[in-house]
């Protein structure tokens, strides 16, 4: 019990002195990691950014391979704590969107549905990112002979996209410049 | 594309196109000039259905455009100009039916519900997203809402909604870019502080 109070009295007095150098005392104060250049949401952001633009580039030079690596690279990176889930959801969705729509592409269906699922696995909203996987979902299951599934996939699409016009209906007009 | 303001409001062009969707919506005749885009007279027409002010098949279809545009006249997106896409649209006709079957269920499901309230995930999917994170994105324009709204029933126009989601995307982005600013990093570290 005394060996307990000593220590944690070490402690205290560690502090203290720590305490007293911050404020002046002649110890030199070493300088707390500053973070350089973007911060971590910032670099993922700009990744994302990034890969999109480099897919676009290798799609006009017709090099979906590598389209498909770039977009593939941004969607397994690490998301930073600091994003919140729902803009995560919505990146991420996109990027599988375009994947799935590669895949597509290539008449690789079973791989745009792995793609697909992949990106309704994050969640549901009724945004434009989510409805866009229903509409690659509808497109591949269609390919696949699964009409009835498709038609279900073009529904949720639907659902989506109406609720959005009626959203964009209901929104004030912007005063006239 | 029309230049679209991602920070709150519509431009010109879009409420444009929204008053003709109203109007088409009301059963009126789009403005003189009869410049009432097409898409927008095929969703106010399954609008309609989803109210029970009209019925959703080619006929009523049929009516409300020639209730806009005179008989002869070019359809803006009339398929009888490009056989390639009545062709396209033919092979889809079964599964488009099908996929109305269930969008005017889902319409009727939306008008009951109250405005604002998610859309149901379903029971084995993860939940939806809360609305507030969704409203710091941009609102979609309505040129992509019109792309999506035709690749979902032509999947022959995704081109479309490739491009309108091109400009979305860098909107999206800049708008996340905005929210998650970078640090204002100290490139080269203070000197040590000492006392005088």
């Amino acid at each position: 019990m005394t060996r307990v109070r000593h220590a944690v009295l070490g402690r205290l007095a560690v502090c203290v002195l720590s305490a007293l150098c911050g404020l002046g005392s002649g110890c030199s104060e070493s300088p707390r990691p500053a973070p350089i250049g973007l911060g971590e949401g910032a670099e993922w952001v700009e990744q994302v950014r990034s890969a999109h633009a480099h897919a676009d580039a290798a799609l006009a030079s017709d090099d979906r391979e590598a389209a498909r690596s770039a977009l593939r690279a941004a969607v397994d990176a690490t998301v930073p704590e600091e994003i919140r889930p729902g803009h995560r959801r919505a990146v991420q969705q996109d990027l599988w969107f375009r994947l799935a729509e590669l895949a597509l592409s290539k008449q690789q269906h079973e791989q745009a549905l792995q793609d697909v699922e992949r990106g309704l696995a994050l969640g549901h909203a009724p945004d434009v990112f989510t409805a866009n996987l229903w509409i690659a979902r509808g497109e591949t299951l269609q390919a696949l002979g699964r009409d009835t599934e498709a038609a279900s996939s073009y529904y949720e699409a639907l659902t989506i996209n109406q609720r959005l016009l009626a959203e964009l209906l209901r929104r004030p007009a912007e005063p006239a410049q | 594309m029309v230049e679209h303001d991602d920070e709150e409001g519509v431009t010109a062009e879009e409420q444009a196109q929204a008053e003709a969707l109203a109007r088409a919506l009301d059963g009126q005749a789009s403005s003189p000039d009869g410049a009432a885009p097409a898409d927008a007279l095929e969703t106010a027409a399954l609008l309609r259905y989803a109210a029970g002010d009209g019925e959703l098949d080619e006929g009523r279809a049929e009516a409300v455009l020639d209730a806009l545009w005179p008989p002869g006249a070019q359809r803006p997106g009339d398929p009888s100009s490009a056989p390639a896409l009545m062709r396209a649209r033919a092979r889809w006709r079964g599964p488009a039916l099908a996929a109305a079957l269930g969008f005017a269920a889902a319409a009727a499901a939306l008008l009951w519900s109250r405005p604002g309230a998610e859309v149901a995930a379903p029971a084995d999917g993860p939940q939806l997203q809360a609305p507030s994170e969704a409203a710091t994105l941009p609102a979609p324009p309505t040129e992509l809402l019109r792309a999506q709204a035709a690749a979902a029933r032509d999947p022959a126009t995704r081109d479309a909604l490739d491009t309108a989601m091109g400009s979305y995307r860098e909107a999206v982005l800049r708008r996340l870019a905005a929210q998650y600013p970078a640090h204002v990093g100290m490139l080269e570290a203070p000197a040590p502080r000492r006392l005088p």
